[in-house]
């Protein structure tokens, strides 16, 4: 009867490997470095903006993925572990207004300190997935993410050229369902394409582009325009547009449209960085080579910054779309800063960088290129304990050399990259 | 104790049986592993999550296991004439059916072995303990239903039909249940499909584990238990209404 105990043997080995290998799981699967995470933080000795206030040698404690305090008398717990950074600058998070992303795109925003990113089109598949992921605070190496998804445009109009599939609107179409079936797929708010006055590309008229901005606000979310002329701005104000996530360059702001963009709220994202492609100014290709970005980005960030669309193109002029940026931010109009990486000339991650530098040239101090790529955003898209550093608010914070206030390149000096409370590598 | 006795005994013959002939399970082992390190390690962006890979492969690595090395393989037995010296003898059909799921689990740990081996120290997930845990007794628990599918088509088709249609049944449940690129990327009835497929739930449940977000576990988990009853209840009719 030696048969059945080979059978016992075969069965005792098994039921010995599901345990061998339990317990082996028990001991050797990594688990998240309770540092990196939960354990409470202190960075001393900085200057600190919380998003309204500048604080001199100033102390932020975090814990459990949020600010527990920021100021210059916060008094450090003794099982906080801390970090001297020796007189650096604690920032928010930053916050590029204007990106498309795909692939790898998240991981590269936050690689370079952009901690959150308000995405104008992409394909409405990964909405869901980036939803879950900035609701939750635990570990992540990805920029959060709130988006449009899929954005309004007709057939053969702007946003179709990139292969994406939209649903493009035509006389026929029921725009409040266009609407919800954006919002059911995930969308944050509507954007639109509206660029009349024009021959090269067909647009959406005005009484569409009216008519999905009221559909948009009656489903609760807000309604951002794409624009390309003074006209074009003009009219989307008129129809209630909550913000235009282009400056224009064909003619000068006049005081009719800031006078009715005042008495309308509304907020423009300049994407000055796009003009600077589109007058082929070599501003990409000197991005590319400033010492502070050059080993650290990717192949494929550098092709993008070195290239452009092949041709200077025609009515945007990049001090045209400067000076205009100038009037609408002197006469208190918000400005938000937001790079439309990656088109040609950008990448994600430097690009905001870039366009700090490129408000601060349009009259805003440093200081308020800060607040536009921080708290401001955070203001107009409602995103609750992004761009500031105040009780409560996420973790998610840079520490750069140098003073921002003074100059607006030293944001690029990043020397630490925090996301939900964990220190980002930065190689 | 008889039956506990009868039980270690087919489980072990089980075990043994398809060690001593590992070109049948091997590849239906590997190939997950292969898989998620492609989509996981190799394809550049798709790094990014290699958690919810995780969740979702670690379903797909006991699917293989389950379907072809223990759920179809009896077509194979009765049609060389051992089941009927299996309903021939005092053993009963549930015997036989639970050593089959012993042996499918242990293969399946197997398999998960070398995804969570990659997924840990190559991918770089680290998740805290309790949810590693969590996360491999769903993917475990998840072979049952899977054997259950691959038993009932063994009792029913022929040996040549039963791969046929297995592997139908396989790169459904896979590809229509999520596990290689997500559900909500579909149109919304494809959508609505995938809820009818064991391996939907299952991912989901993982991916309420390993990621987290709006995900209703505890809807998921019924639907495995209804599910997985009434995949027992056909592999025990199909049992007995067996072809000849």
């Amino acid at each position: 009867m030696d048969e059945p105990n080979v059978l016992r043997r075969a069965f005792t080995i098994a039921a010995g490997c599901l345990v061998a290998l339990a317990l082996g799981a028990a001991i050797f699967l990594p688990t998240p470095d309770p540092d990196k995470r939960a354990g409470a933080l202190a960075i001393t000795n900085a200057l600190a903006f919380d998003g309204e206030f500048w604080w001199e040698d100033a102390t932020l404690l975090i814990e459990n993925g949020r600010v527990v305090a920021l100021g210059s008398e916060v008094g450090i717990p003794t099982h906080a572990r801390t970090i001297d950074v020796g007189g650096a600058t604690i920032l928010p998070g930053l916050i590029d207004a204007h990106v498309h992303s795909y692939g790898d795109a998240l991981t590269q925003q936050l690689r370079f300190g952009v901690t959150t990113v308000l995405d104008m089109f992409t394909a409405p598949g990964s909405l869901p997935a980036s939803r879950d992921a900035r609701d939750s605070l635990a570990p992540s190496s990805r920029a959060d993410r709130f988006s449009a998804g899929m954005l309004a445009t007709v057939a053969g109009g702007h946003g179709s050229q990139f292969g994406v599939p939209i649903e493009a609107i035509d006389a026929s179409t029921d725009i409040e369902k266009w609407v919800a079936d954006r919002l059911s797929e995930g969308s944050d708010y509507i954007k639109l394409v509206y660029i009349p006055y024009q021959r090269r590309l067909p647009s959406l008229t005005l009484a569409t582009a009216k008519t999905l901005i009221d559909a948009a606000h009656d489903a609760g979310v807000m309604a951002v325009a794409h624009v390309s002329s003074g006209r074009g701005a003009q009219d989307m104000v008129a129809a209630g547009a909550d913000g235009l996530v282009h400056i224009w360059a064909d003619k000068p702001v006049d005081d009719a449209f800031i006078d009715a963009a005042l008495a309308a709220d509304i907020f423009v994202i300049p994407t000055l960085a796009v003009f600077a492609t589109a007058e082929r100014s070599g501003e990409g290709v000197r991005l590319a080579e400033d010492p502070n970005f050059e080993d650290r980005l990717t192949d494929a960030q550098a092709a993008s910054l070195r290239s452009d669309f092949g041709l200077r193109i025609p009515g945007m002029r990049l001090q045209a779309a400067i000076d205009n940026t100038r009037r609408l931010h002197d006469a208190g109009i918000p400005i938000l800063a937001g790079s439309d990486a990656p088109n040609p000339g950008t990448a994600h991650g430097p690009s905001l960088h870039h366009e700090l530098e490129l408000l601060v040239r349009a009259g805003l101090s440093p200081a308020e290129a800060l607040s536009a790529a921080t708290v401001v955003p955070a203001e107009r898209f409602n995103l609750q304990g992004r761009g500031e550093l105040t009780e409560e608010a996420r973790a998610d914070f840079i520490v750069v050399d140098g003073d921002p206030r003074e100059d607006p390149t030293a944001t690029r000096a990043l020397r630490h990259v925090f996301k939900n409370g964990a220190d980002i590598p930065l190689d | 104790m008889r039956w506990g006795r009868a039980f270690v005994n087919e489980a072990g013959a089980e075990v043994l049986k398809a060690w001593r002939a590992p070109e049948f399970l091997l590849p239906t082992m590997l190939m997950p592993v292969a898989f998620f390190t492609l989509f996981a390690v190799v394809v550049p962006g798709s790094s990014d999550s290699p958690a919810y890979l995780l969740a979702t492969f670690g379903v797909f690595a006991v699917m293989g296991p389950a379907i072809f090395g223990f759920g179809v393989a009896v077509a194979n037995e009765r049609e060389r004439g051992w089941l009927d010296i299996k309903r021939a003898s005092p053993a009963s059909g549930g015997l036989y059916i639970a050593a089959k799921l012993f042996a499918t689990v242990f293969f399946g740990a197997l398999s998960l072995a070398l995804i969570y081996g990659v997924a840990a120290f190559v991918a770089g997930v680290s998740l805290p303990t309790g949810t590693w845990f969590a996360m491999m007794l769903v993917h475990l628990a998840g072979s049952v239903p899977f054997a259950l599918i691959g038993l009932t088509l063994g009792f029913l088709l022929s040996a040549n039909g039963a791969v046929a249609v297995s592997n139908i049944v396989f790169l459904a449940l896979s590809a229509l249940g999520g596990l290689w690129i997500p559900v909500f990327v579909f149109p919304i009835a494809m959508q609505r499909f995938a809820t009818l497929l064991p391996s939907y739930h299952l991912s989901e449940l993982a991916l309420a584990i390993g990621v987290g977000g709006d995900r209703p576990s505890g809807l998921h988990a019924g639907v495995i238990a209804i599910m997985t009853a009434v995949l027992a209840a056909l592999a025990a009719f199909a049992w007995k209404r067996q072809r000849g």
